[in-house]
């Protein structure tokens, strides 16, 4: 049985790890911890584990998952890394590419292993798309758009999706948006990115609403082209939560949200694939990597080194 | 636009919603002072734009208006915490009014069913089994209903078609996203009306009744949908053709309700837990009754025993629930005519909404 140590007892541990973590015979939380007495207490009764300071959270639990505000992950990671451990950084991962990279690094010199939750990656459709893509049917790579908007009810008990410039739409939802299409593009595998032709919008400094960008990446293969971006996200107004990968012979459009279609446009026409996985609810996903993670059944799709790439992005186009 | 009547003080419930920014706008407009009452962190949704914000644990005895309207409803959270969510939404709206003040409670033609398949009238419905959001409305249309009889308020119960329009999260935004990713977005052979509301018309009716109505002791209905005879291909196509995609129909046969879902309802009353069955069901749309929609769910066996005939499942690809709910509100048949008050017309016609939405889709990224 596998011990878990929960480090934040916010909102995501109420709602999401309260619903998908309690009920596995491989792996329990032992212990929770918060700055928050209140809160700490309160998770603790969910998951029957013990309210304890961090210290000794991390000297006692075999896999910790960290879900505070973005703007602590850099310490609380470097805190939890230690030879033959799991540990599990809530996205968003880093509030800095650079922080990104050390810590990759140290868990890596201290053989920890280190990954990060993107549970959008086990949607059907976002896995199907990647298979498409990575079979060749739209040629490489050539342009990414996509949107996500809608009226923004997350209840965050921090309130760092207000105040932390790492806590707007662009980190919080955008991060969801531009993971699952550097993921299906393959971009996530790139070992290092970089930005031109930055133009953004947005309604104010960090944290903002409502971001709108065009940029391009480079970084691919030798010969590899710049692909270009096109987002929008909002809390403001409701936007098509779409991704679409525009390559050289097609194109591939899917849900940003849970789904299980993705439209296949080429030359030859139009036709509509859908993934043989399907969930009931959402959370199913949410599980699904936990256990990925967890119990080390596909797992490599949360490697943290795949999210130095997101974290240049997000860094980049919040400085802009 | 009208001058303001009699009406002093102002208050919209529900100000942070699709509707209740448009109603905010289009009142600022016209030079109206309204106050906007949030619940929880909804702020975020009108500052900035609109300054008047007062969050509803601010509600004293002292800040009563002399009219409310309110759009607020339960739509979000467990399904099953509806009812407590009405409850909630009920005390803040009563707080906020006048002994014998005004009331515009703003209520859906849903509650005719999702589908509209029960008679339409402008008249108070009666309660029955529906979807979670349904039931809630239809809640909402006897509790205030209840306290005009009691209390002899000005009540106007405006039912609203589907309101769609620029950035509609509720209607363009579905198409929009249906058509991006090939999800079915009508029944093959069916053209359901789309008994349509343009959100600016919604914004400009309610406006209109605000400051036009003479708010006598009363109960009235109105009914808005002045898109009620559109069907939806027109928005479809339209939508379709922005964005160079085909639409996918799914055949009839996909239509029919899986009957038998042993393992959900093992799973369900495993250990006896009503309410997780409860939960289950409250998420379905099955009219009629409690137990047509314990019926639907029975194990196969005991309901060839209590029907005295086979199951005939869906030869096709089953639809989710979530689809079947989405495309049986598509395939409407019957109108949801407009019955709206004299001296209204409204703004935004069927050529402008759609050239509204279409510039929606255009924006820049």
């Amino acid at each position: 049985m596998i011990s878990i140590g929960l480090v934040g007892c916010g909102a995501v541990v109420h709602s999401n790890y309260a619903k998908t973590l309690p009920v596995r015979s491989e792996y329990s939380v032992r212990f929770v911890s918060d700055i928050n007495e209140a809160q700490a207490q309160s998770a603790a009764a969910l998951f029957n584990a013990q309210a304890t300071p961090l210290d000794e959270l991390v000297r006692q639990a075999d896999a910790i998952i960290i879900t505070t505000p973005p703007s602590t992950h850099e310490d609380l990671v470097l805190k939890s890394i230690r030879s033959g451990r799991v540990v599990l950084c809530e996205k968003p991962f880093m509030t800095s590419a650079a922080a990104a990279r050390r810590v990759v690094d140290a868990a890596a010199a201290a053989n920890s292993e280190l990954f990060v939750g993107h549970f959008r990656r086990t949607f059907p459709q976002v896995r199907l798309a990647r298979d498409l893509v990575k079979l060749g049917t739209i040629g490489q790579v050539q342009a990414i758009r996509m949107s996500e908007g809608g009226r923004f009810t997350w209840k965050a008990v921090s309130g760092y999706t207000v105040r932390d410039p790492a806590g707007g739409v662009l980190w919080d939802t955008g991060s969801h948006t531009l993971d699952t299409a550097l993921f299906v593009a393959g971009m996530d595998l790139w070992p290092d990115l970089e930005l031109s032709k930055i133009q953004v919008r947005k309604d104010k400094a960090e944290p903002s609403h409502d971001f709108k960008a065009r940029f391009e990446v480079l970084g691919g293969k030798a010969g590899q082209s710049p692909v270009g971006f096109q987002l929008h996200f909002s809390r403001f107004e409701a936007l098509p939560n779409f991704i679409e990968i525009i390559g050289e012979r097609g194109k591939i459009s899917l849900s940003a949200g849970m789904d299980t279609r993705v439209r296949l446009a080429t030359a030859e026409g139009s036709i509509v694939l859908s993934a043989e996985e399907q969930y009931a609810e959402i959370l199913e996903c949410f599980e699904l990597q936990l256990r990925r993670i967890l119990l080390r059944d596909g797992q490599e799709d949360f490697a943290a080194f795949r999210f130095v790439g997101l974290t240049t992005i997000l860094e980049t186009l919040s400085n802009a | 636009m009208p001058e303001a009547s009699s009406v002093k003080t102002i208050a919209v419930v529900g100000a942070a919603g699709f509707v209740g920014r448009q109603l905010l706008k289009t009142m600022q407009d016209a030079g109206v002072q309204v106050t906007a009452v949030i619940r929880g962190a909804a702020e975020l949704s009108v500052e900035g734009s609109f300054h008047n914000v007062l969050h509803e644990s601010q509600v004293t005895e002292s800040t009563a208006f002399d009219l409310v309207i309110n759009l607020a409803y339960p739509n979000s959270g467990p399904l099953f915490s509806y009812a407590a969510q009405n409850r909630l939404i009920f005390a803040a709206v009563e707080r906020l009014m006048k002994p014998g003040g005004r009331l515009i409670h703003v209520s859906t033609q849903a509650v005719f069913g999702l589908a509209l398949d029960r008679p339409v009238s402008a008249s108070p419905v009666r309660k029955v089994r529906d979807a979670a959001y349904v039931e809630a409305k239809i809640e909402a249309e006897h509790h205030f209903a209840a306290l005009q009889k009691k209390g002899g308020l000005s009540l106007d119960i405006v039912r609203l078609g589907n309101v769609w329009g620029y950035a509609s999260g509720a209607w363009a935004l579905p198409l929009v996203q249906r058509l991006l990713t090939g999800r079915p977005i009508g029944v093959q052979g069916v053209a359901g009306l789309s008994n349509s509301t343009d959100v600016a018309n919604v914004a400009s009716y309610l406006s209109h009744l605000a400051i036009q109505g003479e708010g006598a002791p009363g109960l009235r209905f109105h009914h808005l949908a002045e898109f009620s005879s559109v069907p939806w291909s027109y928005w479809i196509d339209r939508l379709a053709a922005e964005l160079q995609v085909s639409p996918v129909h799914a055949g009839p046969e996909q239509m029919t309700l899986p009957v038998s879902g042993r393992a959900e309802l093992a799973e369900a009353m495993a250990g006896v837990k009503p309410r997780a069955l409860y939960r289950r069901l409250a998420g379905e749309r099955v009219s009629g009754s409690w137990a047509r929609s314990m019926l639907t769910r029975l194990p196969r066996p005991l309901f060839v025993k209590l029907k005295g005939r086979e199951l005939s499942p869906a030869k096709a690809m089953p639809l989710s629930r979530e689809d079947q709910m989405f495309l049986s509100i598509m395939s409407a048949q019957q109108e949801f005519k407009s019955q709206v008050v004299a001296g209204w017309t409204p703004p935004v016609g069927q050529e402008e909404s759609i050239r509204r939405v279409l510039g929606w889709l255009r924006q820049e990224w």
